[in-house]
């Protein structure tokens, strides 16, 4: 499944000589079968229930023989498995969305998009530190492309602040991993076998609490919690708009990735006794990104912004330490992918055909752009939380948890009020209001708006069905709830 | 001890052979003629050490001759004869801008015996000659352009520097022979164990002169000044082989010398190491953030990479299980040299194509020089450590190693973390040049044209980063045997 893209990709830079349509084609295709194998995956451990343990692993086997625990370990689990799934989804909708919007190098752009798939579902489903951090830096090459080759205005700068950024919180990160390796006996980067070990109390506290200090930089960076932020709005805004999704709806996973693996698996101890401070900081970074984004007059700022309020969420959820929390957090990273990917997508399309993203000139899309507005209605909507999409169940769940551990978490529901607040107020701006004569607009195309509605899709069957996320998510998470009271 | 000495014929035959071939020809052999004589050498050399048998490991009784033929010699060896070959293979293009191939192609053969003969040596008397075999003909290279006064300055200040390193490293020697009566250096380390407290000074003078002379050439904080001048006067080839080679050859002699002997003082000498690895990697990496000429980026880059080695060295007493901090002295020897190398080689490749070379005139060269641009940028990304390039898997083993230390010194930890910060700031640079070949618009527009050698060497280069960087098992086991081979002598030696 990793290796399917990256391959691809070596053979679409091969393509490129035949045509563009040629390796659009291809990507495609190729996105499509990877596509089909998560599918496949998931629905496996959806009928067989078996979310709690990993499946589908292959290895451990091993990578340096001489330097044992380096290994080459792959697997899915009730974690990885909706993670895996939403990014071969995005992968796919992704290359239908460049289709129009990224006219230069064409197969270099297809390549990178491969191995960037690649990368990331390698991430997910890696069970060995090393490998995991491997796939985790391979991640930032093609996006350090993608931000500066065919990114906006001040791509450079995006680009710069974006790697050096990610690679100092990762560099770190690694750190982590080796004193996790040395410090325990036996030896070894095994992510269930680090796991079993916290669970016998074999790693001291002490160690813990550096490692976790060293994750909390490296996951931090990228999910992203409020210090470690800045770089994100200059990222998302700048990369073209179909990276603009890969950004928020799957890199920032990782970072919650990250934490509900490493964190609440390995380093059980000081998620549960120092949860206050990381949920503090997940309620900081909610509110700043809520309220900071309530300021925001670019249409794909505010919505980069919304990204770090609704990542928030992940970080409170998880650390809340309970079923509801857990759950509902992993549930949230799913449905964030869908709708911030749809938001991200129309952003881009806006400003290629009005021109503009400030939502003080974009005026009365409901006439000039009518498939447009109601997409952004809809988008808003699943952007706030409300109840007609399955966001509202993942916020709600996250809230609920975190209500469980302490009543004044509850200060949190106002964020989703903020949220609603600034949607609604960008949805007035530009689509209940009149346009303006001299703007003459081009509406999407049938095709993109039919891709476009895509994104929806799983946020609507979630909606009803949300026994079809949470039948996986709910033994995994079941059992980190044991392993962290058992801690 | 067969192996150096067949290697000496053949190295200084095929030397020898360039020169008399010159001559007989008056001149009027084919200009790639020397070139290929001695990129062949270099190849039958590798061949040679390959088909040779490996004479047991390094042990302090029954080491009593000039050259040691073990796995540690075998490894340093093959590491600057990749590097050796890497060079002369792309100077055969570029030396056709400057002329007179036949002495740059014999003089660098020298180098490259100079290099072998050093990683073998086993008797601080053959070091010194080794070392400056390896020397001589180096200063000659870099001031090889002979017309470009950068050059020839560059060239007489590493003389000076080389000349004076020389010197301590002679002064070094002759206090060991005073207080052990023998310039073979497990002869001399068995009869310093018996030393009388009262000559400790200048036991310790004498290390430190050894370390101030080898420094110079590993390119350590405070011995660092004459590298970026010599690295930019001289040609890019020629920078590839100084720092990607002798400095090598310069770790090969340190480990040898300071594995074996330093067990004797190693509380003070592994606490100065680490402090020398980190003002090496700090100050390197920090200038090399506001370079304006590439191979003074670099120049500085290969500093930082030094203090990345270092640390190897300052933690390899504390290794428990398996001596990880030598192996990744000698991993990172391995792929730096190839990383470096390859930087160098593109740049020259660049140097072929625009006149005067500033960091400007890289914008946009991966629509000018798709090969040149591409195989940099694998060859940056490889110094910055990212996976799953081979300079990933040799930080690691490296920071490794100073994790693992942190079990028997307060530092290990803290080294292991200097290294990490800066691997993260060198980024900095590295990707500060990747974005100039990719992000930037050309200062001028139109393909130019990429010599067919030099683009061939480049690709094979880069292979061999991405290879290794997939597949590092087999270089990490022929580094852990050859760690083990030196190690055990140490242990053997350490007080108890």
């Amino acid at each position: 499944m990793i290796f399917i893209p990256i391959i691809g990709a070596a053979v679409a830079l091969l393509l490129g000589r035949a045509g563009d349509k040629v390796v659009k084609g291809f990507t495609l295709a190729v996105s499509l079968v990877t596509l089909g194998i998560a599918l496949n995956v998931f629905v496996n451990i959806l009928q067989t229930g078996a979310g709690a343990n990993y499946s589908f692993v292959e290895g451990p086997i091993s990578w340096i023989p001489a330097f044992s625990g380096v290994d080459y370990y792959l697997g899915v689990d009730g974690l990885s498995a909706p993670l895996v799934l939403i990014s071969a989804v995005l992968t796919v909708l992704v290359v239908f969305g460049s289709f129009d919007l990224i006219t230069t190098r064409i197969k270099e752009y297809y390549a990178l998009i491969l191995i960037f798939e690649g990368a990331v579902i390698g991430v997910f489903t890696s069970l060995n530190l090393i490998f995991f951090y491997v796939f985790w830096e391979l991640v930032l090459i093609p996006m350090f492309f993608f931000i500066g080759i065919w990114g906006g205005p001040r791509r450079k700068y995006a680009a710069m602040k974006f790697i050096i950024f990610t690679y100092v919180g990762s560099a770190i990160m690694l750190l982590g991993f080796l004193g996790l390796y040395f410090f325990t006996s036996p030896n070894t980067f095994n992510m269930p076998d680090l796991a079993r070990l916290a669970l016998n109390g074999g790693i001291p506290f002490w160690l813990q609490g550096l490692v976790a200090v060293a994750t909390f930089v490296g996951f931090g960076v990228k999910l992203p919690v409020v210090p470690f932020h800045t770089w994100l709005p200059d990222a998302h805004v700048e990369a073209p708009a179909p990276i603009s999704v890969f950004l928020a709806g799957v890199m920032l996973k990782m970072g919650g990735y990250g934490f509900l693996r490493v964190n609440l698996q390995i380093l059980p101890e000081v998620s549960t006794q120092y949860a206050w401070i990381f949920i503090a900081f997940g309620i900081v970074t909610m509110f700043y990104g809520a309220l900071v984004a309530l300021v925001q007059k670019d249409i794909k700022r505010m919505v980069a912004l919304t990204s770090i309020n609704h990542m928030g969420f992940v970080l409170l959820g998880g650390f809340s330490g309970n079923l509801f929390g857990i759950s509902g957090a992993i549930f949230q990273m799913f449905n964030h992918a869908a709708a911030i990917g749809l938001l991200f997508m129309l952003s881009g399309y806006i400003h290629e055909q009005a021109g503009t993203r400030d939502v003080t000139m974009l005026r009365g899309l409901r006439f000039t752009m009518p498939r447009t507005a109601v997409l952004v209605i809809l988008g808003s909507l699943a952007g706030m939380g409300a109840p007609i999409f399955s966001t509202f169940i993942s916020e709600y769940m996250v809230i609920i948890g975190a209500i469980s551990v302490n009543p004044i978490y509850a200060v949190v529901v106002l964020v989703p009020g903020i949220t609603a607040g600034y949607f609604m107020w960008v949805v007035r701006r530009t689509v209940m209001s009149q346009p303006k004569e001299e703007l003459h607009q081009h509406d999407l195309s049938r095709f993109s708006a039919l891709t476009l509605s895509v994104y929806l899709i799983p946020l609507i069957i979630l909606l009803i069905f949300p026994s079809l996320l949470l039948s996986i998510v709910d033994p995994l998470s079941r059992s980190v709830v044991a392993a962290l009271g058992g801690a | 001890m067969d192996l150096p000495i067949y290697l000496t014929g053949v190295l200084a035959g095929g030397a020898l052979l360039i020169l008399v071939a010159e001559a007989v020809s008056g001149g009027k052999a084919k200009k790639a003629l020397p070139g290929y004589i001695s990129l062949g050498t270099i190849l039958v050399s590798i061949g040679l050490i390959f088909l040779t048998q490996i004479s047991p490991a390094f042990s302090l009784t029954t080491s009593h001759s000039v050259f040691r033929n073990d796995l540690l010699g075998v490894f340093f060896s093959i590491v600057v004869l990749a590097v050796s070959a890497l060079v002369a293979a792309s100077s055969i293009d570029y030396v056709k801008t400057i002329g007179n191939s036949a002495a740059y192609n014999s003089l660098l053969l020298f180098t490259a015996l100079g290099m072998v003969l050093l990683a073998f040596a086993a008797d601080l008397l053959m070091i010194i000659v080794a070392w400056e075999l390896m020397s001589l003909p180096t200063y000659m290279l870099t001031g090889f352009r002979k017309n470009d006064p950068d050059s020839t300055e560059a060239s007489v200040k590493y003389f000076i520097l080389g000349a004076f390193s020389t010197g301590v490293l002679l002064y070094a020697v002759s206090l060991v022979y005073l207080l052990a009566g023998s310039t073979n250096i497990a002869t001399a380390v068995l009869a310093l164990q018996e030393l009388a407290p009262e000559f400790n000074p200048i036991a310790i003078l004498a290390v430190s002169l050894l370390v101030a002379g080898f420094g110079l050439k590993m390119s350590v904080v405070p011995f660092h000044m004459w590298i970026p001048d010599a690295y930019e006067g001289a040609p890019p080839t020629v920078a590839a082989l100084l720092s990607a080679a002798t400095k090598k050859a310069a770790f090969a002699v340190a480990v040898r010398v300071f594995v074996v002997a330093l067990p004797f003082f190693q509380l003070e000498w592994t606490t100065a190491f680490a402090i020398l690895a980190v003002a090496t990697m700090t100050l390197g990496n920090i200038a090399a953030l506001t370079q304006k000429v590439i191979s003074r980026m670099l120049a500085y880059s290969s500093i930082a990479q030094a203090g990345y080695i270092l640390i190897g060295l300052a933690v390899a007493p504390y290794a428990q299980s398996t001596p990880i901090g030598l192996i990744g002295v000698l991993f990172h020897s391995f792929t730096h040299g190839v990383m470096q190398a390859t930087a160098f080689i593109a740049v020259a490749a660049v140097s072929l194509r625009i006149a005067k070379p500033s960091l400007d005139s890289y914008n946009g060269l991966g629509l000018r020089m798709p090969v040149t641009a591409f195989t940099l940028t694998i060859a940056l990304l490889g110094l910055a450590g990212v996976p799953p390039l081979n300079g990933f898997w040799s930080k690691l083993v490296l920071f490794s190693a100073a994790v693992e230390a942190g079990n028997a010194v307060w530092w290990g930890g803290w080294l292991a973390l200097a290294g990490i910060l800066n691997t993260g700031f060198s980024l900095g640079y590295y990707a500060w040049v990747i974005k100039r070949m990719y992000l930037d618009d050309p200062e001028e527009a139109g393909r130019l044209k990429e010599s067919f050698g030099l683009t061939g060497v480049l690709v094979a280069a880069a292979l061999i980063i991405i290879i290794t960087g997939i597949f590092p098992a087999p270089i990490y086991e022929f580094a852990e045997n050859a760690s083990l081979a030196i190690s055990s002598a140490a242990t053997a030696v350490a007080p108890s």
